[in-house]
């Protein structure tokens, strides 16, 4: 551990524990939990009587109060280290010395621990834990009080989470009792146009990376011997998946997701997400009704590098008081480039460059690519055909794609139309074989068919072969009329049924006699698997990377005290943090997290009443 | 034609699929590939709809029927998913509920987009 570290350590400790221990403080100590490390002696105390008490004088006083001195301690020998008698409560024996006009200081004799660093295979590329040059949320100094955080549930609203990850398997949450066996909740289904809620929220596909990633930087199972750690060694994750595979989330997901956690007792929930735009009453609502149920939300302040005061991020820029908005910093603990800020919206920072954490094992297929795949595309008359020199604008980048077309002049300046009474197939086969794991068809198809006459299909057949060819083993996945224009950009379909060595996908376009159209071409067709117990790491950065930092830390701290409030762990995040010049003006504390900081937090008390006579 | 196009993930897509000198490209007018379905950052024909208290869901049909009705989505605290097959834009609906006895409030189904990496990595070249 760096100098910085030991350091921060003495003026933390220091400054926050060992100095005057109120009676508040005291309160905040007894309610630390059972699992969390001793932090001082139960039955002892130090005790500094003022000068010019003569020693016979001290003992007497230790004796009367039933105590006894077991040894002098300090530079001076004037701290007497006194072990309380049997069933005696330090916070009552503080209170009975304080209020001794001989004693000039009293304190709990505090327990200090070698600085706790796990024995994860891949600890040292977790900089945002642990960094050579002390940028970090000085983790190790927490992890001497407190690892296992699995008291409290923290929810990840996300796309999901790889529950059988070998290094996550452990800590999600189990919800079987309550009747969800597969830790969490789906509110999407397969994609955003086609929201068909499950119980099941492991992702469709290794490109589902996000919320396992996040999950990992929460609560990889520390300790192990295996990849990472989270910032908790120990706690129950809840997989709740409310965007799908291509990121993307809808307001009635998330708002149900958000009642799901709450209602499910999550007391810390976790979003990596948010668009720049309108202030959303539903979404904001549902923040609320977190907050009305005690739970803290951790959110991104998002990757534009834009400043959210003046320009809308929501929901960042919601305004609950059991909202944490968080910046991304690098290892430099400088703003990241990308990150967004804000002085009135965007509460701290925390490590968002190049972070190392949990992903999904699995594979993705390009299909249009003609190396991918055990067969080529295949088709029954050769109306559908492949062009590669198909032009598309993406973004500011104009480029051309391989695109698989009816009909064949689709990419022309004049496209022409399909043939009248088409019965048109393209399939293509893949080896999808794995001892078992998910998988998703992903496609972004551009239709132009006479509305309820003529139709663009997909389909799949395990065993290979044409998935169109009127066996029974086709399983149809999309009857589509008209044109997509307006909605349905893209679709995604559970391809699990189809983990064999032979499973074909394919596509059909039919028509009548009548008013032809333009056609389709599928510019993108991409396979992605998910293989189960998979041990899979993978570097990422953005502001969601950021935020699991301190929603982390945020279970932590509501571990350490199970006392504390959503407002005490906010302020804790927030006071407790560490200064940093380069987040000053720039958000609401000028803070980065620090686990170890808002852990020592002590809020002062409050209600309390000053009578002026 | 306007078109819009997936997110990093079909990016990536792109990147092996193919990218080809544009010089050789055969459109005059590219289609264009976009990650959302509509620039309102919306889904089209989806709102969220609350009813005043003792409104039940049937309330929904008698309002909305004018735009064809997909489906009613019953959420958690009194709210409901309503899909309609003709979208007449938020506006419209706002206009048309703002005084209206028995709905609460209105608001588009909004789409929100996890935070990818800033600097996107083409999935196919890992």
């Amino acid at each position: 551990m760096a100098i910085f570290h030991y350091h921060f350590s003495i003026r933390v400790l220091c400054a926050l524990l060992i100095v005057p221990v109120s009676a508040f403080a005291m309160e905040q100590i007894a309610n630390i939990q059972k699992g969390a490390r001793p932090s001082y002696v139960a039955d002892e105390l130090l005790v500094k009587f003022k000068a010019g008490i003569a020693k016979t004088q001290q003992a007497q006083i230790v004796s009367a109060f039933g105590a006894r001195e077991i040894q002098r301690v300090g530079k001076q020998q004037r701290f007497s280290r006194i072990k309380l008698q049997k069933g005696q409560s330090l916070q009552q024996a503080l209170a009975t010395y304080r209020a001794d006009p001989n004693v000039e200081h009293v304190q709990p004799n505090y327990i200090y621990y070698a600085q706790a660093v796990p024995d994860d295979t891949e600890y040292n590329r977790l900089w945002g834990l642990s960094n050579p040059n002390g940028n970090d949320i000085d983790a190790e100094l927490a992890w001497n009080q407190i690892t296992n955080c699995s008291s409290v549930i923290v929810a990840v609203l996300d796309s999901g989470v790889d529950y059988t990850h070998q290094d996550l398997a452990t800590n999600m949450w189990d919800g079987s009792s309550a009747g969800y066996p597969n830790h969490g909740y789906d509110f999407v289904g397969e994609s955003i146009f086609d929201l068909n809620p499950d119980d099941d929220p492991m992702p469709l596909g290794f490109v589902e990376e996000h919320g396992t990633h996040v999950a990992g930087t929460i609560a990889a199972v520390g300790n192990n011997n295996n990849g990472i750690t989270g910032v908790c060694w120990q706690a129950q994750i809840m997989a709740v998946r409310v965007m799908d595979s291509i990121g993307a989330g809808l307001t009635s997901s998330i708002i149900e997701g958000i009642t799901f956690a709450v209602d499910k007792g999550a007391k810390v929930i976790n979003m990596s997400l948010g668009f720049q735009g309108t202030f959303d009453p539903a979404f904001s609502n549902a923040i609320s009704y977190a907050r009305d149920n005690d739970v803290v939300v951790v959110v991104a302040a998002g990757n534009a590098g834009t400043n959210n005061d003046t320009t809308s991020f929501y929901p960042c820029n919601f305004t609950q008081a059991n909202l944490l908005c968080v910046a991304a910093l690098d290892q430099n603990y400088s703003l990241a480039a990308f990150s967004n800020y804000g002085a009135t919206h965007v509460d701290v920072g925390a490590p968002g460059v190049d972070i190392y954490s949990t992903v999904p094992t699995g594979r993705i297929f390009d299909a249009n690519d003609p190396n991918e795949g055990i067969t080529s595309w295949l088709t029954n008359n050769g109306h559908w055909t492949i062009d590669d020199q198909c032009a598309f604008d993406v973004g500011d980048m104009s480029t051309s794609l391989t695109t698989l077309v009816n009909p064949s002049t689709w990419c022309e300046l004049f496209p022409g139309s399909y043939v009248a009474n088409a019965d048109d197939n393209i399939y293509k086969t893949f080896d999808l074989s794995s001892n078992g794991g998910r998988a998703a068809l992903l496609y972004q198809p551009f239709i132009d068919t006479q509305p309820d006459v003529d139709y663009f299909l997909s389909a799949f057949d395990a065993t290979g072969g044409d998935p169109f060819d009127g066996e029974m083993d086709n399983v149809e996945l999309l009857r589509f009329s008209g044109a997509n224009d307006t909605d349905n950009f893209y679709f995604i379909h559970d391809l699990t049924a189809c983990r064999t060595s032979t499973c074909s996908v394919g596509f059909r376009l039919t028509s009548n006699a009548q008013d032809q159209l333009s056609g389709i071409g599928i510019p993108i067709v991409v396979i992605s698997t998910l293989e189960n117990d998979g041990n899979n790491y993978q570097m990422l950065q953005g502001t969601s990377m950021a935020t699991p930092h301190v929603a982390g830390i945020a279970a932590m701290v509501r571990a350490y005290n199970l006392n504390y409030t959503y407002a005490d762990t906010v302020a804790a995040i927030k006071q407790g943090g560490e200064y940093l010049g380069a987040l000053a003006g720039i958000t609401t504390t000028s803070n980065a997290a620090n686990a170890m900081g808002a852990l020592s937090y002590i809020n002062p008390p409050t209600g309390v009443t000053v009578i002026v006579e | 034609m306007g078109r819009l196009l997936l997110g990093y993930i079909f990016l990536v897509a792109i990147v092996v699929a193919g990218c080809t000198d544009s010089a050789n490209q055969k459109n005059v007018e590219p289609r264009i590939l976009t990650p959302q379905p509509a620039s309102e950052n919306r889904m089209p024909g989806q709102y969220l709809v609350t009813l005043k208290e003792g409104r039940s869901s049937e309330t929904l049909i008698e309002v909305f029927k004018q735009y064809g009705i997909k489906s009613i989505q019953n959420l958690s605290n009194g709210r409901y998913l309503i899909t309609l097959d003709q979208d007449p834009g938020p506006e419209a609906i706002a206009k048309q509920t703002a005084n209206s006895s028995e709905i609460e409030d209105v608001q588009p189904n909004y789409i929100y987009r996890t935070m990818p990496p800033a600097q996107e990595k083409p999935l196919l070249q890992r």
